[in-house]
């Protein structure tokens, strides 16, 4: 455990059964009167912005903005703060997954610095303590955690890089989970996007920033997801997708503050070359980057089957068993998601060569995730694990 | 406050350590070939200011600060810069520890902590470098970086054509990527 650590999340949390009709107290006590609702157009469609104004009522958003694309960038986040500033409104409200969160990070980042560049933000905890701008953060998916952290990757619409930004001034003020916003997920989003969540878990739980109290958090998300995944995802009733939801927070706030691993670094790699939505590269990275990291984490494996399984598991299990044990629990985990499901978990299926496998190695060892990874991985150390799901 | 002489001594031959490497070690030309072109860097302390300032150019790295950092690099605390430039951790865990800022593009920071690691590991005896980066291949003596880092001239050490870049992956490949202490089953015992 490390010597030092720090832990940051201020982030006020509302869970549960009508958590929504909650929003007009918070929206009052952050002193927001003229609101701005930020979304996007497929939320909009299967009706979940029309649910929001019904169980949050009697909200009235002065704007309401869907047209944040899955690929937003500054010229969105610009287009969002001119028109908070035109038509005078106060707070920003933002529903959805991580796309529509990390935008409205943006445009909140943007209206409270004042700035008219923001890429000149980018970086590692640079941004100063700006002016207030009230912001409540709602999300439909359970896999980002985005809720709750201090973390967003802008795309900057001139050059097409992606930058990431890690800010406490990220956070937003309140976060809202009320499980009936995630009943509409189909059910190979919920697969991967609480995958997704269990990796947050586990690289918060194995990297070099740990500390006692993320552990907490981590650990409680991973026995969390290990009991609701599957019933989410074949059910998909309110009390397991509201744990999720809860799962996908707790995991949110664990690697905000201990940041991801190797899974991640590669994982970005393989969204940014062959256009891998992230929660499918988690399922199909996760268990390979655990069998790397195994003599590394092994301790850490050990301790973590105790949340995956249960007591009596764990007991039965010899000691010196537990990591590896731990490992084929989640392959089996991850194998029963996809037999549901039918996500497609080979890199080939998104039309991966040799030659694509190059590129995403070359990205992954420029990760940010690959600072705080336990164990150190080179260039070919990512190929060979990208091989074993080629 | 006036710069600490003993900090200002150890970024210089950071920084020479720095150039030679990405001109002389395979693995650290190879990833400086991936880095932005015209890079500018600057190392720095919050309170005391810069440090050092380094310029990419098509031969290499050189002293001197270009019109504008595009990656700038500040320990929050003289205390945080000694630990790492005096071998006590790692960049990554200075970074865990929260005690460095970066403004500017946190995958170039990354791609600079691997040439940084591998110019630790060559200035460095493994006595002190063994509790925090993983086992590398040297490909040349320490003597000559420290001979480098002493008497050398980072204006006069050249990258020579991409010809040798070619080889440097290859060269990746080889170099084993960890070596900590095993976790043995006795004090694997003791924790869970
Ligand atoms: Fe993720």
């Amino acid at each position: 455990m490390n010597n030092y650590f720090e832990f940051n999340n201020g982030v006020k949390i509302l869970c549960g059964d009508s958590a929504l009709s909650n929003l007009n107290y918070e929206l009052d006590f952050l002193g927001a009167k003229n609101p701005m609702l930020l979304s996007d157009e497929g939320l909009e469609k299967v009706g979940t912005v029309g649910q929001l104004a019904k169980f949050a009522k009697p909200v009235k958003f002065k704007t309401i903005f869907t047209k944040i694309p899955a690929d937003s960038s500054t010229l969105t986040i610009n287009q969002i703060a001119r028109l908070y500033i035109n038509n005078g409104c106060d707070a920003i409200v933002a529903l959805g997954g991580g796309s529509v969160i990390d935008t409205a990070k943006g445009a909140r980042l943007v209206l409270g610095q004042s700035c008219d560049d923001i890429m000149r933000l980018s970086g590692n905890e640079i941004v100063k303590k700006g002016k207030h701008i009230p912001f409540i953060v709602i999300p439909t998916t359970s896999g980002t955690g985005s809720e709750c952290t201090a973390v967003a990757v802008i795309k900057n619409a001139k050059t097409k890089t992606k930058l990431e930004f890690i800010s406490s001034e990220l956070l937003p003020d309140c976060a809202i989970l009320d499980g009936r916003l995630t009943l509409k997920l189909p059910p190979k989003l919920t697969a991967s996007t609480g995958v997704d969540a269990l990796v947050h878990a586990i690289e918060a739980y194995t990297s070099l920033q740990k500390n006692a109290i993320s552990d907490i958090y981590a650990t409680t998300a991973i026995k969390l997801i290990s009991q609701n995944l599957v019933e989410a995802v074949s059910r998909g009733d309110k009390t397991s997708r509201l744990n999720m939801a809860l799962a996908s927070n707790l995991a949110g706030t664990a690697f905000s503050n201990s940041m991801v691993g190797i899974v991640h670094a590669i994982g970005h790699a393989c969204g940014a070359v062959l256009n891998v939505p992230h929660g499918n590269a988690m399922m199909m990275l996760l268990a390979p980057c655990m069998d790397y990291n195994l003599d590394e984490c092994y301790i850490e494996y050990s301790k973590l089957l105790l949340y995956f399984t249960n007591e009596d598991e764990y007991i039965s299990t010899k000691p010196t068993e537990r990591a590896k044990a731990l490992i084929v629990k989640i392959r089996e985990f991850i194998a029963q998601l996809q037999e549901e499901t039918g996500v497609l978990l080979k890199l080939t299926d998104y039309g991966a060569d040799e030659n694509s496998l190059e590129l995403i190695a070359d990205k992954a060892i420029a990760d940010g995730a690959a600072i705080t990874t336990p164990k150190r991985f080179t260039r070919d150390d990512v190929l060979e694990i990208l091989r074993q799901v080629y | 406050m006036s710069k600490s002489i003993l900090v200002n001594f150890i970024c210089k031959a950071l920084g020479k350590g720095i150039g030679y490497a990405c001109c002389k070690d395979l693995v650290c030309r190879d990833i400086f070939l991936m880095l932005p072109k015209d890079l500018n860097i600057s190392l720095g302390i919050m309170g005391d200011g810069e440090y050092l300032h380094l310029r990419k150019t098509e031969s290499g790295f050189c002293f001197g600060a270009g019109a504008e950092e595009d990656l700038k690099i500040t320990f929050k605390s003289r205390k945080s810069a000694r630990l790492v430039l005096l071998g006590g951790i790692s960049v990554a865990e200075s970074f865990a520890r929260h005690d460095i800022l970066l403004e500017g593009n946190i995958n170039t920071a990354v791609l600079l902590v691997r040439i940084i690691d591998r110019v630790e590991y060559y200035l460095f005896p493994r006595l002190i470098t063994r509790k925090f980066l993983p086992r590398m291949q040297k490909e040349f003596a320490s003597l000559k970086m420290y001979g480098f880092v002493l008497f050398g001239n980072l204006g006069k050490v050249k990258i020579e054509g991409n010809k040798k870049a070619k080889s440097a992956k290859s060269r990746l490949k080889k170099q084993k990527s960890s070596e900590k202490p095993e976790k043995t089953d006795e004090n694997l015992q003791n924790v869970v």
